[in-house]
């Protein structure tokens, strides 16, 4: 009684300290922006005051009548996670100190609103990053079946009265206390449904980590498949961005600065995917598209762009340097072929290399370094379901990138400095790519970031739909639709994956916004 | 105006064309589709080989219905043609794509569009004689088919939806870009840039977690009602309300559209797109704002609200507009999976069906339906955007 009393207690101290540094956030940020020159201040309008006093009597309602497990699930999320805040807080705090000499970076650190945003994504970046040295679970290890042993001899330790208590350490209080929750949660939520009762104990203490979310159907660990979910988002995402923006890029470019027949042959092209909303597209390239090698067309298309790029940029440079251009393309164009042949039909296969590696220089060692090298040759095509999904993404924003880069483009092109560049007779390819597109560089920043956002939405609704991704993957759409058929039992399982690409999107918004603000400056 | 809009029209027609045509590429061509639709006609344990037989009379060439249009081969002699059924080439003609397509393109545009096989029925409600696998011809006496009834439940949806989203967008947008700066300003952009990271499938699971059924908010709102003293007075022990009155799943046979079940989907949808629209309104706003009538008029005295109203709303419009009905594709990208979370039984959730059963036809007519939608929105907002914008003159 008393444990759950200071549980309680702790999750309601938790909830209100969130709560409050939350509000108290926004407070300072409105009333010490710098965004109010030269208009009249206005006190607390009516919405403003209205949103505390919703916020104020929601978290009411949450705090005291929500389980107190979750206050408590936080204090150990942010135990888990201690070395990416502290790595965060290293970055944030350097870039800070010198964000004088950071150019466009280090200008987002003059905006409140642009520190948050960028401190989430930096957040979900090193998370991801730094997944494998935190003390987590695989994201496909089914934890053990009677990881509930522990609980129970804890458990069972408590009983004795509380005479036992005397001469614990506070920590091992909360332990018992969590014990106590978790067999406190046993008794509502019963094994067939799947899932351990939330933060229960699996191990010897001090070893391992209690389910901190409790596991999914599976047994597999939510917390950790939800950290080791943005290695899977985040490289997809942006990925994806990146390939449809090289699409974009190339063909935007030509087609605003030369115009005619192609550039109305491409507009019409890029409408008419565009007039596809996004969800028929994926069900036509993901699902129907899989046994018809759909996707390994598009593949073979969008991966060619930016090894296109590149090369139009190579010849704009030394169109009048043959013998150097020459000399480049022998070592560049091997490269690059053999990259593009690798990620668009993954030839050639080279699947007896790590055996090869391992046979000649002996051992392990070797065998996963050639695995390791094979991966990186092959960034693109993780697998083929993953192929889909990444060309899916990509090929669905492309037109949306290429729209933008033209507009920039027929924008930028009547500019002076183009005139003198074509005056000095320079090579057109030059011109688009030494003279237009860095001078368009702040809006497509902008757009970048609200795209990657955008795709990890996108990429969520995949999962979300079961379409593509394999359904055992970690990503947070496929764990939505796991968790969803148990959500009146187990909302966390659904509503916390959510949470993450919410956060996520949310913080490259904030981005995007401070950029736009930012460059605007100039 | 009007060479413009028959331009555009001709333009719309040739998209369309281009699109059905891939769509009906990549979709008609798909093999396990196919394969599917073979297996569901003839029965699940037919042996594959009279299911290519199938697939090749009925898809790919035109045969004499009725006939034995096959040859069997028993025992062959040349290892290229192994035992099996082979097509006649005296009683059966190869189908080239454009036959295909302009078979079905015939097709779709009088009605007939085939049946579907998860709802096992005709998919649109044509009234003239259809032709079943067999090659048989009868009437089809059912007018309603699958996508109409669909696409009125989506209508329903999507009607709501549109007019909250948009009343809500420009409403937020106008307050937040009528002083550019202020507080008001700040707060009604950060709630809409939360809008817009807030994806539907997000805001339906939280929606249903936290307002339908039995759920987190009421219970504690009951269990909060019965602790206070007056619980027992005015309400009776324990006779509040613990169940929310809002439904996390919509069945439309039985109750039609009700306030239960419509909320929360429409609340799903409209908060993830109001804030696109706010966005865009409020920029505009805030341009209109600064520019030199309205200082004019706010110098000449024009009282406020009508200098809002009258002067700088007008031109502030005209850009949320193209906006707006640029929006459609992704309010049906947002309502297809908003139907599938709220099992809310319209276009988007027969799409899911279909996409999931491989029911080709009715992935071809959804994809088809949903395009010939984006396009005459888009068409719309063309015309519209001449129409509202005087400085704009188009031959």
């Amino acid at each position: 009684m008393l444990a759950n009393l200071v549980i309680l207690g702790g999750g309601i101290a938790s909830f209100w300290f969130v709560w409050a540094t939350l509000v108290g956030v926004g407070l300072l940020l409105s009333l010490f922006s710098n965004f109010t020159d030269g208009l009249k201040r206005q006190p607390f309008s009516g919405i403003t005051s209205f949103s505390l006093v919703v916020g104020t009597v929601g978290m009411v309602f949450v705090a005291l009548f929500s389980s107190p497990k979750l206050g408590m699930a936080t204090v150990w999320a942010l135990y888990v996670l201690w070395p990416v805040f502290a790595v965060l807080a290293a970055v944030m705090i350097a870039s800070w100190a010198f964000k004088g000499r950071l150019g466009l970076y280090g200008r987002i650190y003059e905006s409140p609103i642009g520190m948050i945003g960028l401190g989430i994504c930096l957040f979900w970046v090193i998370a991801a990053l730094m997944a494998d040295l935190l003390p987590l679970y695989q994201p496909l290890e089914a934890l053990s079946k009677n990881n509930g042993t522990i609980v129970q001899g804890v458990t069972r330790k408590f009983k004795l009265g509380a005479e036992a208590l005397n001469g614990l350490s506070y920590a091992d209080y909360v332990r018992l206390s969590l014990a106590e929750a978790a067999e406190y949660g046993k008794l509502y939520k019963s094994n067939i449904r799947g899932g351990a009762p939330v933060m229960s104990w699996v191990g010897e203490e001090g070893e391992k980590l209690p389910a901190i979310l409790g596991t999914d159907k599976a047994n597999r660990d939510i917390f950790s498949r939800l950290i080791y979910g943005a290695r899977t988002v985040l490289p997809l995402s942006m990925g994806a961005t990146l390939v449809s923006f090289t699409v974009g890029i190339t063909l935007g470019l030509i087609a605003g600065y030369r115009g005619g027949w192609f550039d109305q042959v491409i507009t019409f092209i890029a409408n008419a995917i565009l007039s596809f909303p996004v969800i028929v597209l994926f069900y036509l390239i993901v699902l129907v598209g899989k046994d018809g090698n759909l996707s390994r067309v598009l593949a073979t298309v969008i991966f060619a762009f930016p090894l296109l790029l590149v090369l139009a940029g190579l010849w704009g440079l030394y169109s009048v340097k043959m013998g150097r251009l020459i000399g480049i393309l022998i070592i560049f164009l091997p490269v690059a072929i053999f990259l593009y042949l690798r990620n668009s039909w993954g030839l050639p296969a080279m699947d007896g290399l790590g055996q090869w590696a391992g046979a000649t220089f002996g051992g392990g060692d070797a065998e996963h370094a050639a695995g390791i090298a094979l991966a990186v040759t092959n960034f693109a095509q993780m697998e083929p379901r993953m192929l889909n999904v990444f060309v899916a993404v990509a090929f669905s924003s492309a037109p949306g990138a290429f729209r933008l880069v033209r507009g920039l483009t027929l924008d930028v092109k009547d500019r002076d400095y183009v005139a003198a560049a074509q005056t000095r007779g320079e090579n057109q390819f030059y011109i688009m790519i030494f003279e237009i597109l860095p001078n368009v560089r702040g809006p497509l920043l902008v757009d970048a970031a609200l795209r990657i956002g955008y795709t990890a939405i996108l990429l969520g609704t995949l999962g979300f739909l079961a379409l593509g991704l394999p359904q055992e993957s970690a990503d947070w759409g496929s764990m939505i639709a796991h968790g969803r058929g148990q959500l009146r039992f187990e909302p966390q399982m659904a509503v916390i994956p959510a949470l993450c690409i919410v956060s996520l999107v949310l913080g490259l918004n904030l981005l995007a916004d401070t950029l736009r603000e930012q460059s605007l400056k100039d | 105006m009007l060479t413009f809009a028959i331009r555009k029209l001709i333009i719309l027609l040739l998209t369309l064309l281009v699109v059905s045509l891939v769509a009906f590429v990549v979709v008609g061509g798909n093999a396990r589709a196919l394969r599917t639709i073979a297996i569901i006609e003839l029965g699940p344990r037919t042996p594959q080989t009279e299911q290519d037989r199938y697939i090749q009379r009925t898809i790919f060439h035109q045969c004499e219905p009725g006939t034995g249009s096959e040859v069997v081969i028993e025992a062959p002699d040349d290892p290229a043609h192994p035992k099996g059924f082979y097509i006649d080439p005296e009683k059966c003609r190869a189908l080239s794509l454009a036959e295909r397509y302009g078979t079905w393109l015939f097709g779709f545009v009088r009605g007939d569009w085939g049946d579907s096989i998860v709802f096992k029925k005709h998919i649109a409600g044509y009234r003239g004689v259809i032709t079943d696998p067999q090659g048989n011809q009868k009437p089809n006496k059912d007018p309603w088919g699958v996508i109409n009834e669909r696409l009125a439940n989506t209508g329903m949806l999507a009607a709501w939806v549109f007019s909250i989203m948009v009343l809500l967008g420009l409403v937020v947008g106008i307050l937040a870009g009528m002083n550019e700066g202020s507080i008001r300003d700040r707060s009604l952009s950060v709630v809409a840039i939360g809008s817009t990271s807030m994806p539907e499938y997000v805001m339906g699971i939280l929606l249903v977690v936290l307002l339908a059924g039995n759920s987190v908010v009421f219970a504690a709102l009951g269990s909060f009602i019965d602790f206070l003293p007056i619980a027992d007075t005015f309400l009776g022990a324990d006779k509040w309300a613990r169940k929310s009155p809002l439904q996390g799943s919509a069945n439309l046979d039985k109750d039609g559209l009700t306030f239960a079940n419509t909320v929360l989907p429409v609340a799903a949808v409209v908060i993830y797109g109001f804030g696109y629209i706010a966005r865009m309104t409020r920029a505009s706003m805030a341009e209109a704002m600064g520019s030199q009538y309205v200082r004019t008029a706010v110098l000449k005295g024009v009282p406020r609200h009508q200098v809002v109203l009258k002067h700088a709303l007008r031109n502030a419009l005209i850009a949320p507009f193209t906006v707006i009905m640029l929006q459609f594709p992704y309010l049906l990208s947002g309502l297809v999976v908003v139907e599938v979370i709220f099992s809310w039984k319209g276009f988007g959730w027969a799409l899911n069906a279909g996409a999931s059963n491989m029911d080709y036809n009715l992935i071809l007519a959804c994809s088809v339906v949903s395009v010939i939608v984006v396009l005459l929105t888009q068409f719309i907002s063309d015309i519209g955007y001449v129409l509202l914008n005087p400085r704009i003159r188009v031959a």
